[in-house]
């Protein structure tokens, strides 16, 4: 049984994480072609916004179904593009409402809030500084300055 | 974005570009799958939820189906579900995340091909798509070879039904085998046919396939028969004569009627089977390298039951048991058989006949055929030899035909209806009609069994049989 102190622990993991893994970027803007990378990270983008706005919706009216769709592939998505941070929550709270245990849920939807937008900048922010110092998010850097979504 | 969308413009995928469609209700990763396989010749048709999958699968008949197991709508496994019940036998290829493994093994139990977890690269994507495309390849490939094998003959043995196609799986597995095997079947089911058939599959086929009548022969002359003579090993035996074992050396011996065998004889046959060795009458012991097929129109435990048929000899021969199904059984086969007899009698008798009008096949299908496909080879060729034209007709086939059917269903109402005015003392028993059925069909015909068996439709051998047995009994 999870007590208020284990989930306050939990979520203190999470936040600490980066929150973007730059080598998942990378390997993702490698293996993805004939594809615009503009339309590709605002489907990102929107999609973590708007699920993210329905999690919420779903705390405030304890529909834990919409919460638990929506954190499941919210979880699956952003693994994809790197979003860790978003990752974890999203499948604590997946995890939590497959369990049906309910009392996590408030604080976990509050730090998925937390972490939308500061995603969302490092997302853009990591194609600069991979440029720069010449990581392998270099492609994607170099992509993402010539779609001009940085 | 709408439901259903193609994700890349048709105009730019190649010609045969392969139709993928993509059931995904998250737009960045549909994107995504959409980027990792846009260097392959895939046209992708995305569809974000499970009505419209539905519609989308009806519609383009998709080669393969990536199927995102958590959808808005309705569960990944019951789309999976309606698809198979709807007969879309399209590859699936479902996607789950690590956490639902169970339910993706759940899904590739109902029908998936294959699973993907999330996350997963552009690698690991391109593979499974292309090893489910090429497994459709194959499957589709393997399922137009057995067509051609059903409909065409299988060593000159017709028929596509359920039944007959065990029959020829059975002889394509156990042909190359050195088992002994042990045909089944009424009279004029095909039994000399399908032992040649297996003769066929063996790496015997190019060494004697020598088939001997165990009833058609007196039983006093079969052991000479089977095990050959010496030069005067009994009144009449002026040379030498080498028996259907040693003629048979290196291919197969099929024994015919087996069940019709003197008891003495299955002895030595017994001895023959387990050792390979027998000796010729009058004569020394021979070894030879057999490959035995034995077959009968009996129960053969029936005959072990009763103590007419060794039951040692009965194990040693029945190792893989064939039973071949009466032609009444074989629903769908009548015609095919009708029409290959109808094109070989018309080569042989140089006839121009086509096919069978509406009536005349009708007549042939309902048959209950008691001789099997014996009887209907004597009765198109009976019409083929009497008749000229592009089209056998009902008035072609043998008139009892048409009226077999009809004296059944007359005759067993005039029995129904005059049965209280016939005395018990006149009804004959069924042994009595058959013989003096038979004796009538063997007078008419002169003496000639051979004519009056196809007439009666049933096996020459059958008829030996019988008269050897009232002889005997007289």
């Amino acid at each position: 049984m999870s007590t208020e102190a284990d989930t306050t622990g939990a979520i203190a993991d999470i936040v600490a994480m980066e929150v973007l893994d730059r080598v998942a970027l990378s390997t993702l803007a490698r293996d993805v072609a004939g594809v615009s990378l503009q339309e590709l990270i605002a489907a990102f983008v929107t999609e973590l916004r708007d699920r993210a706005v329905r999690v919420e919706n779903g705390a405030a009216t304890g529909d834990f179904g919409t919460i638990g769709h929506e954190s499941h592939a919210l979880k699956s998505s952003a693994a994809t593009f790197g979003a860790v941070r978003v990752a974890s929550i999203a499948a604590a709270l997946d995890a939590a409402c497959k369990a049906d245990r309910t009392e996590p849920v408030p604080v976990l939807v509050r730090a998925l809030k937390t972490c939308i937008e500061p995603t969302v900048s490092a997302l853009l922010i990591t194609g600069d500084s991979g440029k720069r110092r010449g990581t392998p998010g270099d492609e994607f850097a170099d992509r993402l300055d010539r779609v001009g979504v940085s | 974005m709408s439901a259903v969308e193609s994700v890349i413009a048709p105009a730019t995928q190649p010609l045969g570009a392969r139709r993928v469609l993509l059931v995904e209700d998250s737009p960045s990763q549909a994107l995504c799958y959409q980027g990792y396989l846009a260097d392959e010749a895939y046209d992708v048709v995305l569809a974000t939820d499970g009505e419209s999958a539905l519609q989308c699968t009806r519609q383009l008949e998709p080669e393969l189906i990536l199927l995102d197991l958590g959808l808005p709508d309705i569960s990944g496994v019951d789309l999976l579900m309606r698809l198979r019940s709807d007969g879309i036998d399209s590859p699936v290829v479902v996607i789950t995340d690590n956490e639902s493994l169970a339910v993706a093994a759940e899904a590739v139990r109902l029908g998936a091909d294959d699973y993907l977890a999330k996350p997963f690269g552009a690698e690991r994507l391109r593979i499974t798509v292309q090893n489910a495309l090429e497994r459709r390849h194959l499957r589709r490939l393997v399922r137009s070879y057995d067509g051609r094998v059903e409909v065409g003959p299988f060593h000159g043995m017709a028929g596509q039904s359920p039944r007959i196609r065990k029959v020829f799986d059975t002889i394509r597995h156990a042909g190359p085998t050195p088992a002994s095997i042990f045909i089944t079947g009424e009279t004029g089911t095909g039994k000399e046919l399908c032992a040649r058939a297996i003769h066929a599959e063996s790496q015997r086929r190019d060494m004697p396939f020598i088939a001997l009548n165990c009833a058609a022969i007196p039983r006093e002359l079969m052991e000479s028969e089977i095990f050959g003579h010496e030069k005067g090993a009994f009144t009449g035996a002026s040379q030498e004569r080498a028996g259907a074992a040693a003629r048979a050396h290196g291919g197969t011996l099929f024994l015919d009627e087996i069940c019709d065998m003197d008891l003495d004889l299955q002895a030595k046959l017994l001895r023959f089977v387990q050792s390979g060795s027998f000796e010729k009458v009058g004569g020394s012991t021979q070894t030879v390298d057999v490959r035995f097929v034995a077959a009968t129109n009996k129960d053969p435990l029936k005959e072990v039951s009763e103590g007419r048929f060794r039951e040692d000899l009965y194990y040693r021969l029945h190792v893989v048991p064939i039973v071949l199904p009466p032609l009444r059984a074989r629903h769908g086969d009548i015609m095919i058989i009708a029409e290959r007899i109808l094109e070989q009698a018309c080569r042989e008798y140089g006839k121009t006949f086509l096919g069978f009008d509406a009536r005349a096949e009708q007549l042939l299908r309902e048959r209950f055929w008691p001789g099997n496909v014996r009887e209907l080879e004597n009765v198109i060729r009976n019409a083929v030899v009497l008749h000229s034209g592009d089209r056998i007709t009902a008035r072609m086939l043998p008139s009892e035909l048409g009226q077999r059917e009809s004296d059944r269903e007359s005759s067993a109402s005039h029995v129904q209806q005059a049965s209280p005015a016939v005395s018990p003392a006149a009804i004959e028993t069924l042994a009595a009609v058959e013989r003096r059925h038979i004796e009538l069909a063997v007078a008419t015909f002169d003496g000639s069994i051979g004519k009056a068996a196809a007439a009666l439709g049933v096996n020459a051998s059958t008829l030996y049989r019988k008269l050897d047995r009232w002889k005997s009994r007289s």
